[in-house]
């Protein structure tokens, strides 16, 4: 039995050792309440999905238990795997160009000068419009027949053309949205960053006779390494499980161009009432970012630095 | 120690007579899941309101007490609810009636409404509606909005051209009226292509016209890759391959067809019944001179196409405790009285004969109203009970867009329609 106010786990060498005392454990204890709250409400649902991805489930009715049978029609179908590829186009894309106009936007609008704040103002305008707003406002925008695309494009000698109704110019159009709704959050972030960085460290640069462009790479960039990765991660992560773009702005289409896993997800279960296999896709969703998240920690490993 | 059993044992006994004083308490009202809210001002709104103040006057020992519900969640919410045993006596539905059956959450009307139906029987219009809602002899729900999807027109544009509604009679007279209205500047056929709120299309009802006017065979089962499949789906097709229909069709979901519409983009839109009221108040250039509604075409002149028919309909939860008093009202909104209600206050299609020829339903809405209601009659066809059918036009619309934007062949991409439709079900 363990000593009154000493709390002791078996060692590795099978030795009874004192890991922590009252006052160490006080700490843990105040955490608890979250830790709890964290099983109750992220725990638990994904215990119950998996759970459910076990069995038949149609129209909130638990039939059969059938196995892993749900996991091998979806890994059999071909739009779900069609969707994969959707999804890292489209979160690959995005991240990317968000990442790189958030960066130019942070950079241009770091200093605390009456234009940058006046300017950080208008570009934080679509991060806080509503998603389902701004992307119903950017349907209409693309709309062929009474959006503003044949007016603006006309004039440039370019035919009438159907942005929504082409696969291609479809994914790029919800590209779009993801960028121009999350830019300015990426901005916020990295400009964050870039306000952590000291400034004596830009003077001595300037006193060496560093270019700007020198400085860029040899001091700016190194010292935003957290910051970056912080933002890659927050932002793959959005855009890997994003509903909201596909759903309103192109509904999947055309011919699935634009139907990514959550869509899919949503799709087999709330629309067609499948429950059973909604469940396994969204527990195979799950396992997809562990996959991205165990990426970035292998990208932090590699470059030296791990998070604290 | 004893104390605390004491408490524990008082607490509970108060609880259980609590309960008791509440059931008895509970025992002359009657609870309705709706999507409309009495409270509203809206037509339909305000006929509920009227039909439950001239019940209540009637029985003085009932109470009706609507809790507004969002349409779309309606149901789902309901078998949850019926699951904990907490759900209201009365569920409003449309085409989800199948998993209110089928879960149990609902309960057959043939032991408080037979000899009521069997006296109105003459008077009540829409038998497919009733027939939608009998299970294996059994009234499930009492039909009473019914609608089904029609072709709406402009009248003005026709005229314009010099075409007529029975231009519309067959899919050629259809596809040249189209080119006329396009040769001559005018808007022309918006149809809803997308996957998403997708609604009956040229594709779906040339096949059930060619299917004995059904998607689904005996026993909800779907075969789409045959021959009359590929004729339904390549009739569509090739009306798009032609320019008849715009390729932003296959992004425009049943709403934005609809909106483009009451915009003046189209002069044809396929369009829920349902929805004619709400096209003359929200537009000011439609009115019965300008908008008619037709039946759909068919491959030949002897008969109008199928129309996919559907209606709002009121059952019963099966762990009720007041089923008298509430399958009692259940008649009464479909009675004479109530019925009047729905079709002059709410300007719905009318219920019954008798009130079908009332003088207050003439012109506007109304007008627009007795040609839907004389459609929905001719060609409504409401899906087999108990079929999950509302997420088969999208698949429709997926083997229409996998066709023209991925190549795939129509029977390739009608037998994915088809395996998705039947793992439905």
């Amino acid at each position: 039995m363990a000593e009154a106010g000493v709390a002791t786990v078996v060692g590795t060498g099978g030795r009874r050792s004192k890991l922590f005392r009252v006052g160490e454990v006080k700490p843990y204890l105040f955490v608890l309440p979250f830790i709890g709250l964290e099983a109750l409400f992220l725990l638990l649902p994904l215990g119950m999905s998996l759970y459910y991805s076990l069995f038949d489930i149609k129209y909130l009715i638990v039939g059969d238990f059938v196995g892993l049978q749900n996991y091998f029609e979806i890994f059999s179908n071909r739009r779900f795997l069609a969707s994969v590829g959707v999804t890292m186009t489209f979160s690959l894309f995005s991240l990317f160009f968000t990442f790189i106009v958030g960066f130019a936007l942070a950079l241009w609008l770091v200093k605390d000068n009456g234009h940058s704040v006046f300017m950080r103002a208008i570009i934080l305008v679509p991060y806080v419009i509503s998603m389902l707003v701004g992307s119903l406002l950017l349907k209409w925008v693309l709309s062929q027949d009474a959006g503003l695309t044949d007016l603006l494009l006309g004039p440039l000698g370019i035919p009438s053309l159907s942005i929504l109704g082409d696969p291609s110019t479809a994914m790029a159009a919800i590209v779009y949205n993801g960028v121009w709704r999350d830019s300015a959050f990426a901005m916020m972030l990295l400009m964050a960053g870039l306000k952590s960085i000291p400034l004596h460290i830009y003077q001595a640069a300037k006193v060496d006779g560093a270019s700007k462009l020198y400085t860029f790479w040899r001091i700016t960039l190194p010292l935003m390494r957290m910051p970056i990765l912080i933002t890659l991660v927050r932002l793959l992560l959005y855009f890997v499980n994003s509903l909201t773009f596909q759903l309103v702005l192109t509904g999947g289409g055309p011919a699935g161009a634009t139907t990514n896993i959550v869509l899919h997800m949503y799709r087999s279960a709330f629309e067609d009432s499948l429950l059973g296999l909604g469940n396994a896709m969204s527990f195979v969703l799950f396992l997809f970012n562990l996959a991205i998240i165990a990426v970035i920690i292998i990208l932090f490993r590699v470059s030296g630095r791990t998070p604290k | 120690m004893g104390r605390y059993y004491a408490r524990t044992l008082a607490t509970v006994l108060a609880a259980t007579c609590s309960l008791g004083a509440i059931a008895q308490a509970n025992a002359g009202t009657v609870t309705m899941w709706t999507f409309l809210n009495p409270e509203n001002t809206s037509g339909r709104e305000v006929a509920l309101r009227n039909v439950i103040e001239k019940y209540e006057a009637n029985h003085p020992g009932v109470d009706i007490v609507v809790e507004p519900q969002d349409w779309a969640t309606m149901t789902e919410k309901f078998v949850l609810s019926h699951s904990a045993n907490r759900a209201p006596d009365i569920i409003w539905s449309a085409q989800d009636l199948g998993l209110l059956v089928n879960s149990g959450a609902v309960t057959s009307l043939n032991p408080y409404l037979a000899d009521w139906l069997a006296e109105n029987d003459d008077d009540l219009l829409f038998d497919n509606a009733y027939d939608n809602a009998t299970y294996d002899g059994e009234l499930m729900a009492v039909p009473l909005f019914p609608y089904s999807v029609l072709v709406f027109y402009r009248k003005d544009h026709f005229a314009q051209v010099g075409l007529t509604e029975d231009d519309l009679d067959t899919w050629d007279g259809f596809a040249a009226a189209v080119k006329k209205l396009q040769d001559a500047g005018l808007p022309g056929l918006l149809l809803p292509l997308s996957e998403d709120k997708p609604s009956s299309t040229i594709a779906t009802t040339a096949y059930m016209d060619l299917n004995d006017g059904h998607l689904l065979a005996e026993g909800c089962v779907a075969d789409f890759a045959t021959d009359i499949g590929v004729q339904a789906l390549t009739l569509q097709t090739d009306m798009i391959k032609s320019g008849l229909i715009s390729q932003e069709a296959v992004a425009r979901t049943n709403d934005d067809a609809w909106d483009l519409f009451i915009g003046g983009r189209g002069s044809i839109v396929p369009q829920t019944s349902a929805r004619a009221g709400a096209l003359l108040s929200s537009s000011d250039w439609a009115n019965e001179e300008t908008v008619g509604i037709v039946p759909w075409p068919s491959f030949t002149t002897d008969h109008h196409g199928p129309s996919v028919g559907a209606s709002w309909q009121v059952s019963l939860w099966s762990g009720s405790q007041n089923k008298e008093e509430a399958s009692d009202f259940m008649a009464f909104m479909a009675s004479e009285e109530g019925a009047k209600e729905w079709a002059v206050t709410g300007e719905q299609l009318p219920l019954r004969a008798s009130v079908a020829n009332l003088p207050e339903l003439s012109g506007g809405v109304f007008a627009l109203n007795q040609a839907a209601s004389e459609a929905l009659n001719e060609t409504g066809r409401f899906p087999r009970p108990g079929c999950a059918e509302s997420s088969t036009m999208g698949d429709w619309n997926r083997a229409a867009q996998d066709v023209l934007l991925n190549g795939i062949s129509p029977v390739d991409a009608l037998q994915e329609a088809t395996d998705s439709t039947n793992r439905r079900q």
